[in-house]
C-alpha cells in the first residue's frame, strides 16, 4: 500500500505500523517506551503525529498504516503535541544532568532539546523516589524515571523472569522489585541500555568517566561460545564498560551480564606485570630477552636430547585464533606431540571418531525452525544467559524444550519435560529411548509418554550437547548413546562449548592427534588430562589458571612439583603460578591484542587491539612469533598471521562436519558410591570473569557451597558435613538441600568451596557418617 | 622663493624647537600617568579574567561536581579533570587539572559550570619558577578559592 | 505445592481460587490474581503481607511482582494492617460542594485520626487518596465497608459510626 509521510510517498506494508515505516525511512519519530525488540504499549506518547481525518494527534508507535494515510511529523498539530508531552514528561524530572551519568546520551535530553519548549507552566516541588540497592550491577535513580516501562517489559517478554514491575498508581507510581528482592537475573544489565533516562545505569561505570569523553571499539565477546558483539567505551586506555553491538544473527540487541561486566578482571590486582624466570628457587623479574631465550635455550636442549616427548603444552581455548595456531605451529615445529587445549576432560576415547570442530549443528538464528530441542547437560540460563533469549523467542514460536541435566535446570523459558539424571543413568535412559529394552526404574512413566508422543523422527530436531558433559568419567559413553538416540530420531547434532573459541582449537589443530583442518597427525601425542597425570618433567602452559582451568586441580599441583621445567605464559598471577613456575611470561588478555574467536554457528569474527597493554606485557601473539622467529622461521606480522588462518578454514566446508560416528561401543560405565559434580557456575567460567569484581557481588557470584540430593541431606544429621573424595578429607559446613539433584548425588557450586579447591570436577565421594 | 625666506626665517628664530618645549612645559604641571608598580595598580574592569579557582560552600563542602561541562568547553583544552563516586555516593572530582599556559583566559569553565564552583578571580600577578608549576592542580585551586571568596562575594554584591 | 503457606490455603480458600482460575483461559494465569487477592485479604482481617503475595504468586505460577504490582495499584487492597471497619469519604467536586470537607473533618475529630490512619482501638480505617465513588447524585458521600451511605448531614454520620462501634 501507499502511504505519505510530510507528502512524500512511501510503500507500506499491512500490518505495520507508522513508527516502522519511519525508522525504515529514516524520518525520525522521538518515542522513548517504543522499542523495536518490545511490545508495543504506546504509554510515553511521545511519537504522537499528525494524520490527516484524525481529530487528535496519534501514537506512531500503535497506530498501523492504512492505504493512502496522510502522516505529517512537522505540521504544527504535531510540533504543540511533542512539546506538551515534553512539558508533561519533565514535570517530575529532576535537573541534575550534570551528575547523570546519562547526560550527554540521554534520550530525554535529546528530545528535549529538538523538541521540547525553553519554559515550563508548573512550578510545583518534583516528587522524589527513594532508591533502593537492587542489584551490584545496576545502580538506580528511580526519581529520573519517566516510567517508559521498557524494563519492565524485557523482564516480562525478552529474559522471561520479571523482575522489575510498576507499583501503586497515579502520582506515586514506580518502578521496583518485589520486597527486599533483587535483580538476579543474568541478563540484567541490558536494562541498561533500554533505560532511556538515567534511572537505570551501570554501576560499576558510576561517576567514572562522561559519555563524550569515550572512544569505542568492537570486541567479541570472550566468556562463552555465542559469539556475542559488543562495544568497548574506552577512557584513558582504560575499559570503562560494554555495550551490545547490534547483530541480528547472534545477539541481536543484548548482551549477557557476563559479558557486559566481565572485562573487570583485565584490571585485576594480580595481573602479571614483568617476565620473570626462577633463580635459586626464588622468581626474579628478568627483562623479555632472557627470559625467551632461556625458554628458546630449554627447548632446544629438549630437542637435542630428544626428550619431547616429556614435555606437555596445554593452551586455553579463551585464547585467540592467532594465538591457538602459532601456539601448535611452534611446538610441533620444535617437535612436541604432546599439545591440547582440553583441560577440564577426562575421558578422550571419543577423539578419533568427533568431528573436525564442534559446532551447534544450526545457526543461532535458525533454532526457532526445530519442532524439539533436547538439551543434555546444559543449564542455558546459568551457562549461556544469551542463548536464553533465542530459545525464549523459539518457544513462542513453539519449539519445545527438553532439558536433561545433573540437577533439573531452572531456565527462563519453559522446558515441556526437565530431567535430573545421575550420569549412570543418563546412559540408560537415553539406551532405553532408542533401543525400549531395559526401562530405567526411575522416571515416571508419563515422562517417557511425553517425550514418545512428541519427539518422533518425522520432526525437526536438535540435540544439543552442554560442556558439563565434557566432564563426565565416562563422556564417551554418553556421547555415543546420545549419537545413537539422534541416529534414531533423526535429529541434528549440536554442541555448546566450555569457553569462547573451543570450535577454533579444534578446527586449527590444538589437538594430540590432529593437525588443522582435522588432518591426522603422524604420531600421536599425550590427551590433556595423560599429561597431568603422567607427571611430565617439562609442562608449558598459556593462559592457563592451573587451579581452575584443569579436571582435577589437586593433580596439577603435583605434576607442577615433580617436573623440572613450568614455562607459564600467563596474564595473572595465580597462587599455584608463584609457587611453581620457572619462567612467566606476561601475556595480553583478549582486550590487549588484536584478534579473533570462531564462534559455535562457526562464523570467524576478527576484532582490533581495544586497550594497550602495560609496558612490559607483550600480545601473546608477538611472544609465539618471536620463539619462532629466533629458530630460523618467518617472521609473522599480524596480517600476514591472520590472513595465512583465513586461507587455511576458507577452504573448509562447515556442512560436512557434523558426521560424528562412534564406531565402537564404549563400556559400561558403573558407579558406586554418591555421584559428584561441579555445576558450573556462570561467574566462574574462565579467568578474566572469576576476576571481575562487580560479577562476584551477584548473588550466583557468591554461591560457593555443597548441595546435596534430597535423599542424602534427610539421612545426614550433622551439624557438618565431612566426606572424602578419592584420597582427600573434605569437612564443610557449607552445604544445603537441593531438591533439584538427582539421588545420591553431591553438588559443588564452585571449584572453591569456602577457600579450599574441591579436587576432581567429577567422580564419586563416599560420606562419612 | 618666497616658501624658502620663511623657512630661513623660521629656523633662524629657532620656532619648533619653542613650539615643541610649550608641549613639554604644559605636560611638566600635569599629574603624572604612569603607574608606580608594583606599589601602585591599575584600575581593574569588574570583567577582568584572572587566574582559577575552585569555590567551596559555606559548610566547606566543595562545590565541584565533577561534570565535566569546563573540560568539554575548554577551546584550549587546558582542563583536565577525573572523576569518582566518593564514600557518601556523590560524585567527586579526583583531579582537576588546568594547565596555565594553555588557558586563555576566555571564561568560558566559569559560564559553563551548573554550581559555580570554577571561577576566574582577579588575580593576574602569578609567575612559576618551574616549568611544572604551569600545571595548577586541585588542592591549589581550592585554596585560591578559600583566599578569594569573601572578594568574590563583595564583587558579585558591587556588581549587582 | 509444599513451600506454600498453609494458613492462607486451607482448602476453602484452595477451592474458591480453583474456581476463579476456571473462568479464565489456562495460559492467562494472571486473570485471576485480583479476585483471589480479594479472597485472601478478607481471610486475613483486611489487608495482604509479603507471604500471602508470596503464596499466591507460587500457587497461580506467576511471579511475585506480578502480585504485588496488582496488589499496590488498587485502593481496595491494604498492604499494611489496618482497622476492622474501613471508611471512605468522598471528596470529589460533587462532594466537595456539599461541604464533604466538613464531614471528613468531623470524622477525623471523632475518631481521632488522620486520613491513612487506624484509631487505636483497631475499629475504624479511614482510607486515603478517595476520588470519585459514583454517587455524585446523593452528595456528600461515604462508603462504610464498601457500602454507600448517601445525602450525609454530621447527625446522620454520628448514626453511622454509632452502628459500627
Amino acid at each position: 500500500m501507499e502511504i505519505f509521510i510530510n507528502n512524500k510517498s512511501y510503500t507500506a506494508e499491512d500490518g505495520e505500523t507508522i513508527i516502522q515505516i519511519a525508522d525504515k525511512f529514516d524520518i525520525h519519530i522521538p518515542r522513548f517506551c517504543y522499542h523495536k525488540h518490545l511490545s508495543i504499549v504506546a504509554n510515553c506518547r511521545m511519537c504522537l503525529v499528525d494524520i490527516e481525518g484524525f481529530k487528535f494527534a496519534q501514537p506512531a508507535c500503535s497506530t498501523l498504516v492504512q492505504d493512502g494515510m496522510k502522516i505529517s511529523t512537522q505540521s504544527a498539530k504535531t510540533k504543540n503535541a511533542q512539546k506538551s508531552t515534553m512539558e508533561f514528561l519533565l514535570i517530575n524530572h529532576p535537573l541534575d544532568c550534570p551528575i547523570c551519568d546519562q547526560g550527554g546520551e540521554c534520550e530525554l535530553q535529546d528530545v528535549s532539546l529538538e523538541y521540547g519548549d525553553d519554559h515550563s507552566n508548573y512550578m510545583q516541588f518534583k516528587r522524589v523516589v527513594v532508591d533502593r540497592d537492587v542489584s551490584p550491577l545496576i545502580s538506580t535513580d528511580m526519581t529520573r524515571c519517566i516510567h517508559c516501562s521498557r524494563c519492565v517489559r524485557f523482564g516480562e517478554e525478552v529474559a522471561a523472569t520479571k523482575e522489575l514491575g510498576l507499583l501503586d498508581r497515579g502520582e506515586n507510581m514506580k518502578i521496583d522489585s518485589f520486597i527486599e528482592k533483587n535483580i538476579d537475573s543474568e541478563l540484567s544489565g541490558n536494562m541498561i541500555d533500554l533505560c532511556p533516562v538515567g534511572a537505570l545505569n551501570n554501576k560499576p561505570y558510576r561517576y567514572s568517566a562522561r559519555t563524550w569523553d569515550l572512544s569505542q571499539k568492537k570486541g567479541i565477546s570472550p566468556h562463552d561460545c555465542i559469539g556475542s558483539n559488543i562495544f568497548y567505551h574506552i577512557y584513558n586506555n582504560k575499559i570503562v564498560r560494554a555495550v551490545p553491538a547490534e547483530n541480528e544473527n547472534i545477539n541481536q540487541t543484548w548482551l549477557s551480564d557476563r559479558d557486559r561486566f566481565g572485562y573487570e578482571g583485565i584490571y585485576a590486582e594480580d595481573r602479571c606485570k614483568r617476565p620473570m624466570i626462577k633463580k635459586n628457587e626464588k622468581l626474579l623479574t628478568c627483562d623479555w630477552d632472557t627470559a625467551i631465550k632461556t625458554l628458546n635455550q630449554n627447548l632446544n636442549t629438549l630437542k637435542n636430547e630428544k626428550k619431547l616427548d616429556s614435555l606437555g603444552c596445554l593452551i586455553s581455548p579463551q585464547s585467540t585464533c592467532e594465538e591457538l595456531y602459532l601456539f601448535q605451529k611452534v611446538f610441533r615445529e620444535f617437535g612436541a606431540n604432546n599439545i591440547d587445549h582440553r583441560t577440564i576432560e577426562k575421558d578422550f576415547d571419543y577423539q578419533q571418531d568427533y568431528p573436525v570442530m564442534p559446532t551447534l549443528g544450526c545457526d543461532i538464528k535458525d533454532l526457532e525452525a526445530y519442532d524439539n530441542v533436547i538439551l543434555v547437560g546444559v543449564n542455558i540460563k546459568k551457562e549461556f544467559p544469551i542463548l536464553s533469549v533465542r530459545m525464549i523467542q523459539a518457544q513462542n514460536k513453539k519449539t519445545q524444550f527438553f532439558s536433561i541435566n545433573f540437577q533439573s535446570s531452572n531456565e527462563d523459558f519453559n522446558p515441556a519435560i526437565s530431567l535430573a539424571l545421575r550420569n549412570d543413568q543418563l546412559r540408560e535412559f537415553l539406551d532405553y529411548l532408542s533401543n525400549k529394552t531395559n526401562k530405567p526404574n526411575y522416571i515416571e512413566e508419563k515422562m517417557f509418554h511425553y517425550i514418545f508422543k512428541y519427539i518422533k523422527s518425522n520432526k525437526k530436531n536438535l540435540i544439543v550437547i552442554g560442556p558439563s558433559i565434557g566432564q563426565l568419567p565416562n563422556q564417551t559413553e554418553i556421547l555415543y548413546s546420545l549419537n545413537q538416540y539422534s541416529k534414531k530420531i533423526n535429529a541434528d547434532f549440536g554442541y555448546l562449548t566450555e569457553h569462547c573459541n573451543n570450535t577454533a582449537s579444534w578446527l586449527l589443530g590444538v589437538l594430540p592427534h590432529r593437525l588443522p583442518l582435522g588432518k591426522r597427525v603422524d604420531k600421536e601425542g599425550l590427551n590433556a588430562y595423560q599429561m597431568i597425570e603422567k607427571k611430565l618433567s617439562n609442562y608449558i602452559f598459556y593462559n592457563l589458571e592451573p587451579e581452575c582451568d584443569f579436571w582435577n586441580n589437586d593433580l596439577v599441583e603435583d605434576a607442577l612439583k615433580t617436573s623440572k621445567m613450568n614455562v607459564f605464559f600467563s596474564s595473572f598471577m595465580t597462587p599455584f603460578i608463584a609457587k611453581y613456575a620457572d619462567i612467566v611470561l606476561p601475556i595480553s588478555t583478549f582486550a590487549e591484542t588484536h584478534g579473533s574467536f570462531i564462534n559455535i554457528e562457526g562464523s570467524y569474527q576478527a576484532y582490533k587491539q581495544i586497550i594497550r597493554p602495560k609496558k612490559e606485557i607483550k600480545l601473546g601473539w608477538e611472544v609465539l612469533n618471536n620463539l619462532l622467529f629466533i629458530n630460523g622461521a618467518n617472521n609473522y606480522t599480524f596480517d600476514t598471521l591472520q590472513n595465512e588462518i583465513k586461507n587455511n578454514i576458507q577452504d573448509f566446508d562447515v556442512t560436512t562436519n557434523n558426521n560424528f560416528k562412534l564406531s565402537n561401543q564404549p563400556l559400561k560405565y558403573i558407579q558406586k558410591d554418591i555421584f559428584k559434580f561441579t555445576l558450573r557456575n556462570t561467574y566462574n567460567t574462565d579467568q578474566i570473569v572469576r576476576r571481575s569484581k562487580s560479577l562476584q557481588q551477584t548473588r550466583t557470584g557468591k554461591l560457593k557451597n555443597i548441595l546435596l540430593s534430597n535423599d542424602l541431606f534427610s539421612s545426614h544429621k550433622k551439624g557438618y558435613l565431612e566426606f572424602i573424595d578419592k584420597d582427600k578429607n573434605i569437612k564443610s559446613e557449607l552445604y544445603n538441600s537441593d531438591q533439584s539433584l538427582p539421588h545420591n548425588t553431591i553438588a559443588y557450586q564452585s571449584y572453591k568451596i569456602g577457600d579450599a579447591f574441591v579436587g576432581a570436577r567429577t567422580g564419586t565421594v563416599k560420606i562419612k557418617s | 622663493m618666497l616658501n624658502n625666506i620663511k623657512s630661513i626665517l623660521k629656523s633662524f628664530f629657532l620656532l619648533e624647537i619653542f613650539k615643541g618645549l610649550s608641549i613639554t612645559g604644559k605636560n611638566l604641571f600635569k599629574k603624572p600617568i604612569t603607574v608606580q608598580y608594583p606599589e601602585e595598580k591599575t584600575p581593574q574592569s569588574h570583567r577582568f579574567r584572572g587566574l582559577h579557582a575552585l569555590r567551596k560552600y559555606p559548610n566547606g563542602e566543595e562545590r565541584c561536581i565533577g561534570c565535566k561541562l569546563c573540560e568539554a568547553v575548554c577551546p584550549a583544552l587546558a582542563i583536565t579533570i577525573d572523576t569518582e563516586m566518593r564514600k557518601d555516593g556523590t560524585r567527586r572530582t579526583t583531579k582537576y587539572d588546568i594547565d596555565l599556559f594553555k588557558c586563555v583566559y576566555c571564561g568560558f569553565c566559569e559560564e559553563s559550570c551548573p554550581v559555580d564552583a570554577i571561577v576566574e578571580t582577579k588575580i593576574f600577578e602569578f609567575h612559576f619558577e618551574d616549568k611544572n608549576e604551569k600545571i595548577i592542580t586541585k588542592k591549589e585551586l581550592l585554596k585560591i578559592g578559600d583566599l578569594y571568596e569573601k572578594e568574590e562575594i563583595k564583587d558579585r554584591a558591587n556588581i549587582n | 505445592m509444599n513451600d506454600i503457606n498453609n494458613n492462607f490455603f486451607n482448602n476453602e480458600t484452595c477451592s474458591m481460587i480453583e474456581n476463579i482460575k476456571k473462568k479464565f483461559p489456562e495460559d492467562r494465569k494472571k486473570s485471576s490474581i485480583i479476585e483471589s487477592l480479594l479472597i485472601l485479604q478478607k481471610n486475613n482481617n483486611g489487608y495482604l503481607t509479603k507471604d500471602i503475595i508470596t503464596s499466591l504468586a507460587k500457587y497461580l505460577k506467576v511471579e511475585e511482582i506480578d502480585v504485588y504490582e496488582v496488589a499496590t495499584f488498587y485502593s481496595m487492597f491494604n498492604t499494611k494492617p489496618v482497622g476492622i471497619n474501613t471508611i471512605s469519604v468522598c471528596t470529589n467536586v460533587s462532594c466537595m460542594l456539599r461541604n464533604a470537607d466538613n464531614i471528613l473533618n468531623h470524622i477525623e475529630n471523632k475518631l481521632g485520626i488522620k486520613v491513612g490512619e487506624t484509631t487505636k482501638d483497631q475499629k475504624f480505617f479511614l482510607k486515603d487518596e478517595i476520588e470519585c465513588l459514583a454517587a455524585c447524585n446523593g452528595a456528600p458521600m461515604m462508603q462504610v465497608n464498601h457500602k454507600n451511605y448517601e445525602n450525609l448531614t454530621i447527625e446522620k454520620v454520628d448514626k453511622i459510626l454509632e452502628e459500627f462501634e
